[in-house]
């Protein structure tokens, strides 16, 4: 089993979180790679909770594979309002305290954290896919 | 997944986070900071000794708490973050907006650098415990605005109104308005307030809502219309604050209070307590020419008084938070006229307060100006009135002027 499907709620994280570390557990990966696949995996997936299905409920699914032996990619997806997050603005990080912005933080982080995001929208589907390489 | 457990130590507020801060957990640490906020700290350490994952939730509270710490002249510090929470921190950049320690010097330090430490004096009067803050202050100067002459027969007309640059009225009282011709605002006067340059007043009309100018918002000098009233500058000598020693404190014991700790005879205040009894009252007409009483009597007649003044019948606003400002003095006659004109007859002080939300208010001295900043600019308003002597408090804080005579 590497795929996970379950409904884009707040109360699905934490399921989603042990999926993926029991996949990843016999991978010898650090304990500071381990809580950076931890921060993409939430921040993809509060993305999508918080904004893929404004007006009824619907699922989120989470794909985790290991390609060759130092990457990890994972492919979310939900059948919710597209969106593209590589289109997104990159918040001002240089202003000062008071014209710093809340929003657009997660999309930022997982931009710098990531080594290669795909994006695509297929048959209603928002495909998001994001490798990282695992370093030992 | 998330611990929170909030400690004071040597006076400074620690939040110790242990576990996880991630989007499901963040929403407590945002309650527990609110809480602190609205409880008057300013000061936070948030110990992220034990905490190993944090995401943008988390981040976005810290940012937030961050945002309304500095605004009343308070800050959060980390205390020892982890080389990959800080990396997470560094990616956001949030490295320059805050501030990190790793050891408790370091917190001393940053926090005390900020902060002037002078000894906190104590002295009982009354039954009412003050504790008080000396500091080097220049005595102020009082100056008075316009006539009260023309307000018991309601015959103020446009040449009476004293107009006064927004700049040049630190603190004061009065009949006041805003407004550009005097056609649109003569029916509009009211008790006004100034503190700090944030302006407020409560029109005489049927239905009156709170009008206010904060001294932040004035991009250029704006002018105030008084009627009546008086203004005074300076800085506070004694910061105080004072809590009863047995039921509730009442406006005049407290102002009479106020001689035993400063020698002036002449003294300008700004109280900020907890109300628990307030007896306020305003006009409910403009004191103009046009609007004179019919029957030729005064408008304290009493034909004339249950149209033209709200006067409380019983304590009210119990609770809510009072912003007032006014001055008191000990021995009348040995002020100039006018300035005894100010004071009605047998009383020693005149006070205009406002009424804000209730909240819960900080009890440090050395907070007094930010709290009063807080209460001022971010409160709900309510009523400007002109206070009554036996209004109640349970415990405030006041900043005390010296005016020269």
């Amino acid at each position: 089993m590497d795929n996970l499907r379950l409904p884009a709620k707040l109360e699905s994280l934490e399921t989603f979180r042990s999926f993926v570390l029991q996949t990843i557990k016999d991978w010898h990966i650090t304990q500071e790679m381990v809580s950076r696949i931890e921060l993409v995996l939430e921040e993809v997936l509060t993305n999508i909770i918080n904004y893929a299905y404004p007006t009824q409920e619907g699922d989120v699914e989470v794909k985790c594979t290991r390609l060759n032996k130092d990457k990890l990619c994972f492919v979310i997806q939900d059948w919710g309002h597209p969106f593209n997050p590589l289109t997104e603005n990159s918040p001002n990080l240089s202003g000062d305290l008071f014209e710093r912005r809340i929003g657009g933080l997660g999309i930022f982080l997982i931009r710098k954290m990531v080594d290669e995001l795909d994006y695509r929208h297929e048959e209603g589907k928002n495909i998001l896919k994001l490798c990282m390489k695992i370093k030992k | 997944m998330l611990d929170c457990t909030i400690t004071v130590e040597s006076g400074v507020t620690w939040i110790n986070l242990k576990g996880r801060i991630d989007s499901m957990t963040s929403p407590e640490i945002q309650r527990q900071i609110n809480d602190l906020i609205l409880g008057g700290e300013r000061h936070l350490v948030a110990n992220l000794e034990e905490i190993n994952y944090i995401s943008s939730a988390g981040l976005r509270v810290f940012l937030g708490a961050q945002k309304q710490l500095k605004k009343v002249g308070g800050e959060i510090i980390f205390y020892k973050v982890s080389s990959s929470i800080f990396d997470v921190f560094k990616l956001g950049a949030f490295d320059q907006i805050f501030r990190f320690a790793s050891t408790r010097e370091e917190i001393t330090g940053a926090l005390h650098a900020d902060k002037t430490s002078f000894p906190i004096r104590s002295k009982e009067v009354e039954k009412i415990v003050f504790n008080y803050l000396e500091k080097k202050a220049d005595p102020g100067f009082l100056k008075v605005v316009g006539s009260q002459e023309n307000l018991a027969w309601a015959k103020y007309i446009e040449k009476d109104v004293v107009t006064i640059k927004s700049e040049e009225l630190q603190f004061g009282t009065g009949l006041a308005t805003l407004g550009d011709c005097y056609g649109e605002y003569k029916n509009l006067f009211g008790e006004a307030m100034v503190i700090n340059r944030n302006f407020f007043f409560y029109p005489a009309v049927k239905r009156p809502a709170v009008d206010f100018m904060l001294a932040a918002n004035q991009e250029s000098s704006l002018e105030y219309r008084f009627l009546h009233g008086f203004g005074f500058t300076g800085s506070y000598k004694y910061v105080v604050l004072f809590e009863s020693t047995e039921g509730l404190v009442e406006l005049e014991r407290l102002v009479n209070a106020f001689f035993s700790i400063s020698q002036a005879n002449l003294l300008g205040f700004v109280i900020l307590g907890e109300s628990k009894g307030l007896w306020g009252m305003h006009l409910k007409n403009s004191p103009i020419f046009e609007n004179q009483p019919k029957n030729g009597k005064e408008i304290f007649d009493p034909i004339n008084f249950a149209d033209w003044v709200n006067f409380p019948v019983e304590a009210g606003d119990i609770n809510r938070i009072i912003a007032a400002t006014g001055i008191a003095i000990k021995e009348v006659s040995r002020e100039r006229g006018e300035v005894q004109s100010l004071l009605s007859k047998g009383a020693c002080f005149h006070v205009h307060g406002a009424v804000f939300s209730q909240e819960p208010l900080s009890k440090k001295i050395e907070q007094f100006e930010n709290e009063l900043t807080r209460v001022l600019t971010e409160l709900e308003v309510y009523k400007v009135q002109h206070i009554l002597g036996k209004t109640r408090f349970s415990s405030g804080m006041v900043g005390l002027v010296e005016l020269s005579s």
